[in-house]
């Protein structure tokens, strides 16, 4: 819509028009009302003139037919008959005395048949010879009958009524009765008109003038009388007939005028009257309806405006705070909330927009919820993913089911796989709880994993309830637990709660904590593999590590070393755990090629030849071949193929330069020469510490990295105990392959020293007898050609086992070699073992001084 | 307060009630009842004043009414201005009311017929002129004319050439009537001959009223001759009644 008019408000949009056309409509009304009253008014004004003329003219005309009547009485008195015709003017004299007083007239005469005086009494004052009528115009007199005429008499204008008499000798004598029209008689015969009246005679001369009622002013009679210009207007013969407008003295004035003539006048005597009505009274009346109209109409506009404004604001006002609230809501305000008094369509409107508020808030409320779930879900499954370490792990998913729930209490129950008792493993209290086991014996938990079902517990609404705390492990009032359920049955369970009694958990809730109870059941079936997988490797590794040891006795120990020290330097260099592992098992492995290589070579004292030394070199390729095909989790391969490499590029088997080498190869080259440096060789002392770090730093930058030097050499000079052999672990902390090499190299140490004294036979036979003593013993173990093979897979060392083998064994050469030369052989055996096999021999008491 | 009664004193009366200036009294002029009338409205309680111009009866003095005479007024014979004679004598007069005269030319005036202008028997004016001039038994001639009111009178002497006829001298000079007044046997009519004597046609003009009269009544009355109203009515041409 474009731009309106009236503002971009409902309610201006009502109220602005509607005031426009009331103020129209008011106007036009008044307009037309006015103009229609002032022809009302004009119209009466003219009829009032019309009627005023013609009230006059009857009056006039009633006193004619008067002093007609009375006439004829006189003139038909059988005395004045007698009188008049014996000629007694004295009689005739008297009676007209007596006649004009009685008949109240102006004048009383009687003309002889030449229209002279005979006898007059009155206001004319005539005298007896004189002709007021006109001696030459005998018109008036011819005529037999009696008739009114108007005449001027003498200096006055006369209505006279004649009547003829009978004189002597048949004379033609006329009698004549005259009203002198003045002022007075026009007063009379206008009275009650309440206007201007004037007489004019036959040529237009005014005669008399009166002002009748309150009609106007002296001003009006001198316009009448002097004939003002409107008045001959409206005499003129064309203007007679109209009513004419007269301004005097500040007055306004309507002048309308007619010719009057008797019609029983044989003669035509004519005359004409005048009236002047004043319009004092219709202004006034037209003014006041004009102003009463007017005011009416704008108390009527103010009125229905003010109607109309109260209207549109009944509408506009709910509607704009419906608007109003309506954008709060779109803004997400829920408690936007309109309440109109009354019933109408508007307060219903209002009502469903509430209900419709409260639906959206609903909604979004749940939304919000789920949404939330949904991200708590969604970020629990990334950590879920993301880490491998089982407490971190529930820690982060506990976290976040009770952000989920908002509640404070939760904690996660985890069967022991060892003991098959439960343990509390995440736990968030909030001191409202204990974790003991009689606690855990009565938790909801307990229940739950051994029914494998979800519990609900809500307490009831009713106060008495609401103290007794449902699960004594979390202390809550309210909770909520379900199982975690996996393919080999229920491993634990996961309880949320609340100390607020208030707390309702729904099915809903039962079926979100069922999904993160998946979640976890899943990620601690992961971590649990990912543990025995990682088991596995370590034993794998270990197992090719004892190899490589066996390979190469001078050399045991190396490994252990070397990885000590790939570890220090790995440590400085702020390597990241999973590296430091990776950099562990490659520095265990890095010789493992060496099992490719001839023993010729290996073992061969002194200086190698070229071809020796060439197939020496191939070591580190056959190590990383042989570990290609093993899928560890971390990159070992390329860091045992390259841990020959020079920082230069001198180095074997690529020729790498720098940053082309695995950092971690770099570190295992620097740990390998050095601890190739300070060992002793069956051939060689070695060299000091500070000889072999001299030479590190000689060759740091052209067959060592400097860095990784520098790290070392730091490490070394911060914590020179470094290098000190670490603590043999104690037995239990050995693995059982670790245990049983250990045991194996012992044997076959003892077996090999046996042998070399006793030669071959005896030690056939004493191997066929311990043989059938293992075997009478149930001891897994079975000697051939010199050495001992273990027949238990690999499961379930066990080291009383080992000892009892041992101890048979011992027994076996004492019986036939002496107690000094079993202690003989077996230091021999310990003397060629790696230290760290040395020390959990010595760790295991496998040793004859303990039997 | 009601007035009416005789025409002849009725203009004496407006001529006072007109100066009265005690009391807000409003005085009602009803229309001339002559002098009888006026006694009987006044008795009836119709009137509170009834004016007189003659005597009272003996009838009428039983009523038991209270009169106060005002002002004596003069009886005027008079003509119209065109006949042109001062006086006449009382036995003129009478010839001419009895019908000896017909023009007054034959009276030393002007060729003019007269024409007798004349009142009823009772009336008080009548009743005068009888009394002082044409005595009780002589017969009016016809051709005279009896008016019944004393304007009547007045304008037909003041409108009609050649007329006769007689009336109240106190009106007549209040009022400037334009007529002739006639000496009478050479005594003119006029206040001082009233008052002399000398002029005998006089009439008594007085008030009648009841005897229970209210306090407004009895002030007028007391205004009314007092030597202001006196004074008052000499001045305008009546004579005053002491």
């Amino acid at each position: 819509m474009a731009n309106n008019l009236f503002g971009k408000h409902l309610h201006n949009q009502i109220v602005y028009p509607l005031l426009a056309s009331l103020v129209m409509v008011g106007v036009i009304a008044v307009v037309v009302a006015v103009s229609m009253i002032g022809q009302v008014i004009e119209r009466w004004i003219d009829a009032n003139a019309e009627s005023t003329i013609v009230n006059v003219e009857s009056r006039l005309n009633e006193s004619s037919d008067d002093i007609e009547r009375a006439l004829k009485l006189v003139a038909e008195d059988r005395r004045f008959e007698q009188a008049v015709n014996a000629g007694d003017v004295q009689t005739i004299s008297a009676m007209l005395v007596g006649m004009n007083q009685s008949l109240e007239t102006d004048n009383v005469m009687l003309l002889d048949d030449s229209g002279a005086v005979i006898a007059s009494t009155g206001r004319l004052g005539l005298r007896v010879g004189d002709h007021p009528l006109g001696a030459g115009d005998r018109d008036w007199v011819t005529i037999s009958m009696s008739h009114p005429i108007l005449a001027g008499v003498g200096k006055f204008y006369t209505l006279t009524a004649l009547h003829p008499v009978k004189g002597p000798n048949d004379g033609a004598y006329t009698l004549a009765v005259s009203r002198v029209i003045d002022d007075s008689f026009v007063a009379q015969i206008s009275q009650g008109a309440d206007a201007g009246v004037c007489i004019l005679d036959a040529v237009k001369r005014p005669v008399a003038v009166a002002i009748s009622g309150n009609a106007g002013s002296t001003e009006l009679a001198d316009a009448l009388r002097e004939s003002d210009e409107v008045v001959l207007s409206a005499l003129d013969e064309r203007g007679i007939e109209k009513t004419w407008p007269l301004r005097v003295g500040g007055s306004q004035y309507r002048v309308k005028a007619k010719q009057i003539r008797f019609g029983n006048d044989p003669t035509r005597s004519t005359a004409y009257l005048a009236v002047a009505l004043p319009t004092t009274v219709a202004d006034d009346a037209r003014r006041t309806t004009t102003t009463l109209i007017t005011v009416w109409s704008i108390v009527a506009v103010v009125f229905l405006v003010g109607l109309n404004w109260y209207i549109a604001r009944r509408v506009s006002e709910p509607l704009g705070r419906l608007s109003e609230s309506v954008s709060k809501v779109a803004d997400g305000d829920f408690s936007a909330k309109v309440s109109f008094s009354g019933a109408n369509e508007i307060t219903q409107l209002a009502d469903d927009f509430n209900v419709m508020t409260d639906s959206l808030r609903e909604r979004t409320e749940s939304l919000t919820k789920k949404v939330l779930e949904l991200a708590t879900l969604y970020e629990m499954s990334r950590s879920l993913g993301s880490t491998l370490d089982l407490d971190m792990l529930l820690e982060s998913v506990l976290d976040s089911a009770m952000r989920i729930f908002d509640v404070e209490l939760g904690y996660v129950t985890l069967r022991n796989h060892e003991t098959g008792a439960l343990e509390v493993r995440s736990y968030h209290g909030a001191g409202m709880g204990r974790t003991d086991d009689a606690a855990m014996r009565a938790s909801m938990a307990e229940w739950v994993i051994k029914e494998s079902r979800p519990l609900i517990f809500n307490p009831p609404h009713d106060e008495a309830g609401s103290t007794g705390r449902v699960d004594p492990v979390s202390g809550a009032l309210a909770a909520l637990c379900v199982p975690l359920v996996s393919a080999e049955g229920t491993i634990g369970a996961i309880t949320v709660g609340s100390t607020n009694a208030s707390t309702r958990f729904t099915s809903d809730d039962v079926r979100l904590l069922a999904t993160i109870a998946n979640h976890v059941t899943i990620a601690v079936g992961n971590i649990d593999l990912f543990s025995s997988l990682q088991e596995a490797y370590l034993a794998t590794v270990r197992a090719l590590a004892a190899a490589v040891d066996a390979k190469d006795p001078y050399t045991r120990g190396h490994s252990d070393k070397v990885a000590q020290y790939a570890l220090i330097i790995g440590q400085r260099l702020d390597l990241s755990p999973e590296q430091l592992t990776a950099l562990e098992m490659a520095a265990y492995l890095h010789d493992i090629g060496k099992i490719g290589v001839a023993e010729e070579i290996l073992l061969k004292p002194g200086k190698l030849s070229d071809e020796e030394m060439g197939q020496m070199r191939h070591h580190p390729l056959i190590g990383a071949n042989i570990l290609k095909p093993i899928a560890f989790p971390w990159p070992i391969a390329p860091v045992v193929r390259h841990h020959h490499e020079h920082y230069d590029g001198a180095g074997y088997p690529a020729g790498l330069k720098a940053e082309e080498i695995p950092l971690l190869a770099r570190v295992l080259t620097v740990a390998d020469a050095f601890e190739a440096m300070i060992a002793d060789r069956p051939y060689r002392r070695g060299r000091s510490i500070e000889e072999a770090i001299l030479e590190l730093r000689r060759c740091s930058g052209t067959q060592f990295d400097p860095r990784v030097v520098d790290a070392f050499i730091r490490a070394l000079e911060e914590c020179p105990e470094a290098l000190q052999p670490a603590e043999a672990s104690p037995a239990s902390d050995l693995g059982p392959e670790e245990t049983r090499a250990v045991f194996v190299a012992l044997c076959d140490g003892m077996f090999a020293s046996f042998r070399k004294l006793g030669g071959p036979r005896l030690a056939a036979n004493l191997e066929q007898e311990i043989n059938a003593r293992f075997a009478a013993d149930g001891l897994p173990y079975s000697l051939s050609a010199g050495h001992l093979v273990a027949d238990d897979d690999g499961r379930d060392v066990r080291v009383d086992d080992l000892r009892a083998a041992m101890k048979a064994i011992c027994a076996f050469i004492e019986q036939t070699s002496g107690v000094s030369l079993v202690a003989q052989f077996y230091s021999e055996a310990l003397e060629i073992l790696p230290e760290r096999m040395r020390k959990s021999a010595e760790a295991l008491g496998l040793g004859p001084l303990e039997s | 307060m009601r007035v009416s009664g005789s025409g002849t004193c009725l203009p004496l009366l407006e001529i006072l009630t007109k100066e009265y200036g005690n009391d807000r009294v409003d005085f009602v002029y009803l229309p001339g009842l002559h002098s009888g009338g006026g006694i009987k409205g006044v008795a009836n309680g119709d009137l509170e004043i009834g004016a007189v111009s003659r005597e009272l009866t003996d009838e009428e003095k039983a009523l038991g009414l209270d009169y106060t005479l005002i002002s004596n007024d003069g009886l005027v014979v008079a003509v119209h201005p065109s006949v042109t004679i001062d006086g006449l004598t009382t036995q003129q007069v009478k010839d001419i009311y009895s019908g000896k005269y017909s023009n007054w030319a034959q009276l030393g005036g002007p060729d003019i017929p007269i024409t007798i202008l004349d009142r009823n028997e009772d009336e008080s004016a009548k009743i005068i002129l009888r009394k002082y001039v044409l005595g009780a038994d002589l017969k009016i001639t016809p051709k005279a004319v009896n008016l019944y009111y004393e304007p009547d009178m007045i304008e037909g002497l003041q409108s009609t050439v050649g007329a006769i006829g007689y009336f109240s001298l106190g009106y007549g000079l209040s009022q400037d009537v334009p007529v002739r007044y006639l000496a009478l046997d050479g005594v003119e009519a006029s206040v001082e001959n009233i008052k002399s004597g000398k002029y005998k046609i006089v009439r008594p003009l007085g008030i009648v009223t009841r005897s229970d009269v209210s306090a407004e009544v009895r002030r007028f009355l007391q205004w009314a001759t007092s030597d202001e109203a006196l004074a008052l009515i000499e001045s305008q041409g009546y004579a005053a009644a002491r």
